[in-house]
């Protein structure tokens, strides 16, 4: 197994370890990056010229723009909801909202003064485990 | 175009195509992330429309931006707007300002008679129980936003 898939899965572990334990931050932490890693594994290795070819393109054009942003994670989301919306539409139009409230609650819980508290946890750990059920089935990564 | 005059654009666009939404818009910009509160939630989930217009703004929007992230919401997802921007399509307000429409009144008031309303609007004077005919049409309050004004994008780590 991919090591990209192993680490998605032990911190997709630990997010519900630290759940259980009421760290609710870090477990949306863990949680957000078990996804982020199958996203990885995706572009690394089921859809990787597409990605180099994608990710240049936009590179390029993010250097012509005087407001150019690098914020990779984005960059991925974007690249995978494109691909998946253009695939499967009803998958596409729930990966586009889940992983944009996932993301949302993770950046919150990292960066924010705000508790985090378990209603925004237990809804973090259920998005994460969704896309990443839907994700496995939809790329057959396992 | 920068990213919130697309996006303010286009949730205008959609409130006008399908004027029973009310959409919220707040723009995150510590993690460029762009969130479109759409209700009611049926529309959200099962308005065919909608959901055709949404895939369209995603995919054009992920085209021209894809380093910002736009997401389309509905209440149920938890996320809370602490200073949206209000969108609702023009068709509703018509539909609030017919309850006062002046020319209804005095026609139901005048019925048996016959009135020629081209370029004549009515003003209510301080008797309330009287109108009078005004030569210039009522002041309509508008409200435009400057877009390109409001976009301040600062480029940020993820």
């Amino acid at each position: 197994m991919s090591e990209y898939i192993t680490k998605s899965f032990n911190n997709s572990e630990s997010g519900k370890f630290l759940f259980d334990k009421e760290k609710y931050s870090s477990s949306i932490h863990c949680v957000y990056y078990s996804t982020y890693q199958i996203l990885l594994y995706i572009i690394n290795y089921k859809l990787k010229d597409e990605w180099n070819s994608f990710q240049d393109r936009k590179y390029a054009e993010s250097l012509n723009n005087k407001n150019s942003k690098e914020e990779s994670h984005n960059l991925t989301i974007s690249f995978i909801k494109e691909n998946i919306i253009n695939t499967n539409e009803v998958f596409g139009r729930l990966f586009h909202q889940q992983i944009g409230v996932l993301k949302r609650h993770r950046h919150t819980a990292d960066y924010k003064e705000d508790v985090i508290d378990f209603k925004t946890a237990t809804i973090s750990l259920s998005l994460s485990n969704t896309i990443n059920e839907k994700l496995i089935k939809h790329f057959e990564l396992l | 175009m920068k990213s919130k005059t697309f996006i303010l654009k286009k949730i205008k666009d959609l409130a006008n195509a399908i004027p029973q939404l009310t959409i919220r818009y707040e723009y995150d910009q510590s993690c460029d992330s762009h969130f479109v509160e759409v209700s009611p939630i049926n529309e959200f989930e099962s308005n065919e429309k909608y959901i055709i217009l949404e895939k369209e703004i995603s995919l054009e929007f992920i085209n021209l931006f894809p380093f910002d992230i736009l997401t389309f919401i509905s209440e149920k997802d938890g996320i809370v707007l602490e200073c949206p921007i209000i969108i609702k399509a023009k068709s509703k307000s018509k539909e609030i300002n017919k309850k006062f429409d002046l020319e209804d009144i005095i026609s139901t008031l005048f019925k048996d008679y016959s009135v020629d309303w081209p370029n004549t609007s009515f003003e209510k004077i301080q008797n309330p129980e009287v109108y009078t005919i005004a030569d210039t049409a009522l002041e309509i309050v508008k409200i435009d936003y400057d877009f390109d004004s409001m976009d301040n994008d600062y480029p940020l780590a993820a």
